[in-house]
């Protein structure tokens, strides 16, 4: 289980006219995620939805607040008192915190995570790839190659083991990355606009393919999209972020049984209400003040 | 008019102003050192001679210091860190007169047909045996068994009478090692740490000496002549005195000023040969003073068209 | 298993499989290839004849001092009776020698730093300034002093050559270490990746094509740092049948040394081409 805690991150940045500013990406964030859910994470582009994502994969430390997974905590906040910095700074003055250990390979958490874009190594083949990542979770040398060919053939990727990612097609090195989440056999999966980078029709046959897999294996499914019909038709819950700062406008749960079809009515029904709640936004644009 | 266009381009055409500037003063020094070179000066134009700094340029010293008559050509001296460099000098036109060694002149004779150069005389140099010790190791004589040591070759005349000498001394040459090299070689290989040892030719020992290196053993009743590595002319010669074309009179005057040197006295000789090399005088005593002498008939003969005579 | 190599016929899909004698030959056969075949071209021969003819008349026609250029054909001659007579090669081999000695140590040495360097915020600030201060020293500016502590021998020449190596590599590979896309740190570190492990399989990897361009250039001043020990100290290697050859004023045999290191220089950066050509074989995609 995911639960995230008052989850805020602030950047400063500075202007185009040079004066310094504060930028709030994500603002006093909580949520739960429970087991075996399929979860979406909603919102126009820039609002913090990656943000978020990183922080609870641990790439990113939170400004205030944390996660906790599976009853353990991620990542300890940044320090906020002038005490606690100096503390953080000589604490972390030679490996970061976001590093893992300096010579053992061992995930913090049991998660995988797909990026925005791909980020599968190119100086590797695909199946190398794949046996990279099973080496990190320590699985004996006689089981990784069958695991990985058994994961590059549920992705419709046999055939391609051989071939460098520069070698093939965008929809390609997205099933790869799949792949390569899937094959450490984690129990959360963390998508970061996946199928954004695809041409509609491949991507429609990556959604099917994904919905297919996450039946089959019962894991939890964290999506960050901002494509509303794809939100509403793999989701259990569309959980809607606000531009920036990045809050919880709402959350809306999708209880249409599968498979869905795409037209179905409540999901037209359910488009129509983010789509008014964006509009609502748009015309009422407040300003949030920290 | 003109004027008018000058300002205009001055003003307006910065670029055009800076590379005619700059055109100016390459060639200017271009041809400020063609000055020097201009056929049929006076006759007491000095000479520029080029030499490296050994003793023995010892005549060459002794002509640029003296203060001599009407007859004596006055001489500019150029120090050179090699004979090369000094060649090359030579042929470019920079100096007039180089002393180079015997092994590297016929080259350079070779490399430039025009206008030609010529030896005019040579340097000359007792033969004697010298064996040479590497400075920073202290030997004696009779430790020599085991070390390596250079020789010109095996039929060399130095080496038979050293290691006669050796014998006589206590020393069984057949211990030594031998490595066989050119007289040229044998100081630079005794300076990069190649031989412990150097069995060389008279003039050779007193640049090693120079250098700072120890003199075990010497010999200068060693006939000249006796092996076909040296022909007797030749062992004794230090340096040709090679000269650019140059008019007979002035070479004939340059000649005959070096001869001159040989009738100085030996302790003003060496006191200027001290001043210019830095070596102490009581070192310079130890060792004979070398001399210059014209082009015999024998080495005309050996040289040919190379040689420079009065009847040009 | 040998047999099963030599008895399979040739050019038939070879390419897998193929093991020991039969690889190196074509792995030979391809890296001559590419080395030689943009140099022996059609097109290039029809700019390289007439230069040559021109070269080869112009001194014998007297226009040129013929003592002072010496015509190609008197050029393979000398190089001919050099190696024959002179003992070419052992002075090549003596050469190579060396070369490789300074520049492996050169390469042990910068490359871990580099990488160390470029990962680490931490030994970055601790190191670099220093290095920073000392590279601006040009190369042979270091030789009195080399000469001075070392002597004149191999390890004054070694080190020389270690010096001209060292700053190219150091910083080709810090730089390229340290501008790693955080993608596939991200990627890999969500995996569970331990630093160590992202260093060994991503940063050295994605920095590869700056490393080496890196090392070719080390390889281009490494061997300049041997001209110029060689010229210093030693009684051995091109460079001092250089310096040999302009005392002794044999200007043919200068011209065959500057054409031997010429020749010395191309054929190493070819072979890190192909090294390049090999590991970064991904890149072909692009």
């Amino acid at each position: 289980m995911i639960e995230a805690r008052r989850i805020s991150k602030f950047f400063s940045i500075i202007h185009d006219d040079g004066t310094a500013g504060g930028l709030t990406a994500v603002l006093s964030v909580s949520l739960r995620i429970e087991d075996g859910r399929f979860v979406s994470l909603l919102g126009p582009t820039g609002c913090g939805k990656s943000t978020f994502l990183e922080i609870l994969a641990g790439l990113q430390a939170p400004s205030d607040g944390e996660v906790l997974i599976d009853g353990q905590r991620v990542l300890e906040p940044l320090p906020s008192t002038r005490k606690e910095m100096e503390d953080y700074r000589r604490r972390y003055r030679f490996l970061s915190p976001i590093a893992n250990s300096l010579f053992r390979d061992r995930p913090k958490h049991d998660i995988a995570m797909i990026f925005q874009d791909y980020a599968v190594f190119p100086w590797m083949t695909a199946l190398q790839n794949v046996l990279f990542c099973l080496k990190l979770r320590a699985v004996s040398r006689a089981d990784r190659e069958s695991m990985a060919r058994k994961y590059l053939h549920m992705v419709g990727l046999t055939g391609s083991e051989n071939k460098y990612p520069s070698q093939m097609s965008g929809g390609m090195r997205q099933r790869l990355a799949l792949a390569r989440a899937l094959s450490v056999e984690p129990k959360i999966i963390l998508m970061d606009e996946p199928f954004a980078a695809v041409d509609a029709h491949t991507r429609e046959g990556l959604q099917a393919d994904l919905l297919e897999l996450w039946e089959s294996t019962g894991k939890t499914i964290v999506l960050v999209t901002h494509d509303v019909d794809e939100a509403a038709y793999l989701s259990d819950e569309i959980v809607v972020f606000s531009p920036l700062p990045g809050t919880v406008r709402n959350r809306l749960k999708v209880e249409v049984p599968r498979p869905r079809r795409r037209n179905h009515p409540t999901l037209q029904a359910i488009k129509e209400r983010i789509q008014s709640i964006y509009r609502y936004d748009s015309d009422h644009a407040a300003e949030y003040i920290i | 008019m003109g004027q008018v266009m000058a300002a205009w381009v001055i003003v307006r055409r910065p670029a055009v102003v800076a590379g005619l500037l700059i055109t100016l003063l390459v060639l200017g020094g271009c041809f400020r050192s063609d000055s020097g070179k201009s056929p049929g000066t006076q006759a007491t134009r000095p000479l520029r001679v080029a030499y490296i700094g050994s003793p023995m340029a010892a005549p060459l010293f002794v002509a640029a210091a003296s203060r001599g008559g009407a007859d004596r050509q006055p001489l500019d001296l150029l120090q050179f860190k090699t004979s090369g460099d000094a060649g090359y000098a030579l042929l470019w036109g920079e100096v007039d007169a180089a002393l180079i060694e015997p092994l590297k002149t016929p080259n350079l004779l070779q490399t430039s047909k025009f206008p030609p150069l010529k030896v005019a005389g040579t340097i000359q140099f007792p033969y004697g045996a010298t064996l040479v010790l590497r400075k920073d190791l202290s030997l004696r004589f009779g430790e020599l068994a085991g070390r390596t040591v250079a020789a010109e070759g095996e039929d060399c005349g130095l080496w038979h009478q050293f290691k006669t000498d050796a014998r006589r001394l206590g020393l069984d040459p057949e211990r030594i090692r031998t490595v066989y090299m050119p007289f040229e070689d044998m100081v630079p290989s005794l300076e990069a740490k190649t031989v412990d040892a150097i069995l060389t030719k008279g003039s050779y020992g007193v640049i090693g000496e120079s250098l700072g290196h120890k003199i075990l053993y010497q010999n200068w009743d060693v006939a000249a002549g006796t092996d076909e590595c040296c022909p007797a002319i030749l062992a004794q010669t230090v340096y040709f005195l090679v000269v650019r074309r140059l008019d007979d009179e002035t070479v004939a005057r340059l000649v005959q000023t070096l001869e001159a040197t040989g009738q100085e006295k030996l302790d003003e000789v060496r006191g200027i040969v001290s001043k210019q090399t830095g070596i102490s005088e009581k070192r310079l005593a130890h060792f004979p003073v070398a001399t210059f002498s014209a082009v015999t008939d024998e080495l005309g003969s050996l040289l040919k068209d190379h040689a420079w005579s009065p009847r040009q | 298993m040998e047999s099963e190599t030599m008895s399979r016929p040739n050019g038939n899909n070879s390419d897998y499989g193929a093991k020991g004698w039969n690889l190196i030959y074509r792995e030979l056969k391809a890296f001559l290839k590419g080395a030689l075949g943009s140099v022996i071209s059609v097109e290039f021969a029809t700019v390289l004849v007439p230069l040559l003819i021109i070269w080869e008349v112009l001194p014998r026609s007297g226009v040129v001092p013929e003592t002072l250029v010496p015509t190609p054909s008197k050029i393979v001659a000398t190089f001919w009776q050099m190696l024959i007579e002179h003992d070419l090669p052992h002075h090549i081999g003596a050469s190579l020698v060396r070369f490789f000695l300074g520049f492996s140590i050169a390469l042990l040495t910068a490359f871990p730093i580099g990488v160390l360097m470029g990962w680490n915020v931490f030994v970055r600030k601790h190191c670099l300034p220093m290095f920073q201060i000392l590279a601006p020293v040009p190369p042979p500016a270091w030789v009195p002093i080399t000469i001075v502590a070392l002597g004149v021998g191999l390890p004054m020449q070694v080190f020389l050559i270690f010096l001209g190596a060292f700053y190219p590599i150091l910083f080709n590979t810090y730089q390229g270490v340290k501008d790693t896309d955080p993608r596939y740190l991200a990627s890999a570190r969500v995996f569970g990746a331990s630093e160590f492990t992202l260093i060994r399989s991503v940063y050295v990897w994605h920095a590869l094509g700056l490393v080496i361009m890196g090392i070719k250039i080390g390889i281009v001043l490494g061997l300049v740092m041997l001209i110029i020990s060689e010229m210093y100290g030693g009684r051995s290697g091109i460079g001092y049948l250089l310096v040999e050859s302009k005392e002794y004023f044999n200007i043919d045999r200068m011209v065959v040394c500057m054409i031997v290191l010429g020749a010395l220089g191309w054929f190493l950066i070819e072979i890190m081409k192909y090294v390049e050509l090999k590991l970064a074989i991904w890149r072909i995609g692009r």
